[in-house]
């Protein structure tokens, strides 16, 4: 009986230590996820010689989001060469917010002219494995022995209201590291976001 | 003439000064005046935006639960996360909509330290509402509440 109870025990205790890590911590391996791109193929992050990801999570409805769209298509134009290229994702439920439909995706794209992927994570299991809560949030990859790390967390840089007054550009300040080889620091930021629309079960 | 330019002088000072109480733009050193104050009412600070649908369906419960508890030693404040640049928008949801409660915009210095100040576990996503009580907040939440969540919190928060 008291042997039952301590499993019990024991098995709350590891049921709650995994229940408050959620999502990624700087240094966790990634998960190697495969999406349906905008262009209906399959993308997998295995797919191409890079030496790591820019990973932004985004919508199309979210202001936020909308604020960011252009700095994105310049943002993949400088990471790329480097060997890190973007690649959005949108994990909206598409039916409470149908402007973040598989369709809407396409319109958008095709509308602002994105130049990197731009993937459907129907399931929202990529969004809730990475720990992604709002958009646009950014998780920084980079290859270490044939696995992808987080580098860096959060932010694109720090003024989302007005591109000409950001004094920081983290994602491009954690590349520029990587590809130095020095410190990513910050390696972790926040800003106001809308919150990922999880479907309701 | 003079008493008629004198009238819409002052219908002008009169209307300037009800647009002006719309909102209230505060920094984060006012937040904290707000909150953080020495007594045991419990003040609760709900961050918003006009563009976040689910803040707009959980910003009803606030108004009610704010009436119904109005005996109660508890304050709310909508704080608004809308841009700089949405200042005239946010003047007129607040105006349209009638919200009862005290209404500001805050524009952050540093968003990333601010965000990290009013709570570590906070992601940044809204809506998330911070609770005080005797200058010590008692509780945060990232997310969105149904009337009967925030009530019960709310309650217990109150009890405590």
């Amino acid at each position: 009986m008291i042997t039952r109870i301590f499993t019990l025990f024991f098995a709350f205790v590891l049921l709650s230590s995994f229940s408050d890590q959620e999502g990624y911590r700087i240094g966790d391996k990634a998960l190697e996820f495969e999406l349906k791109n905008i262009d209906g193929q399959m993308f997998s992050l295995k797919s191409t010689a890079v030496r790591g990801y820019v990973v932004v999570f985004t919508c199309n409805h979210c202001p936020f989001s909308k604020k960011y769209e252009d700095r994105l298509i310049k943002l993949n134009n400088i990471t790329t060469p480097k060997g890190y290229p973007l690649v959005a994702i949108n994990s909206n439920d598409a039916e409470q917010y149908p402007e973040d439909s598989f369709e809407n995706m396409k319109v958008r794209a095709k509308e602002k002219g994105f130049n990197f992927p731009y993937l459907h994570d129907e399931t929202q299991e990529v969004a809730r494995t990475y720990g992604a809560t709002k958009t646009p949030h950014v998780f920084v990859l980079a290859k270490e022995h044939g696995a992808f790390v987080v580098k860096y967390i959060g932010a694109v840089d720090d003024n989302t209201d007005d591109e000409a007054a950001v004094k920081m550009k983290y994602v491009e300040n954690a590349i520029d590291a990587l590809t130095t080889g020095n410190l990513i620091n910050p390696e972790l930021t926040k800003a106001i976001g809308c919150s990922i629309k999880w479907k309701k079960s | 003439m003079h008493a008629m330019a004198k009238l819409i002088l002052s219908a002008f000072l009169i209307l300037s000064a009800l647009r002006a109480d719309a909102q209230k733009q505060i920094t984060e050193a006012e937040l904290k005046d707000l909150s953080f104050k020495v007594n045991d009412t419990l003040y609760v600070v709900n961050f918003w935006a006009t563009w976040c649908k689910p803040c707009i369906e959980e910003m009803p419960h606030f108004i009610q639960l704010a009436e119904n508890l109005k005996d109660q030693p508890v304050r709310f404040f909508l704080v608004s996360m809308d841009f700089k640049s949405q200042e005239e928008k946010l003047r007129e949801f607040v105006l349209k909509k009638e919200i009862p409660l005290p209404v500001y915009q805050l524009i952050p210095e540093n968003i990333n330290h601010f965000i990290n100040q009013i709570d570590p576990d906070w992601s940044g996503a809204i809506p998330a509402t911070a609770y005080y009580r005797n200058a010590q907040k008692v509780y945060f939440y990232e997310g969105e509440y149904t009337f009967e969540t925030l009530s019960s919190t709310l309650n217990k928060l109150i009890n405590q």
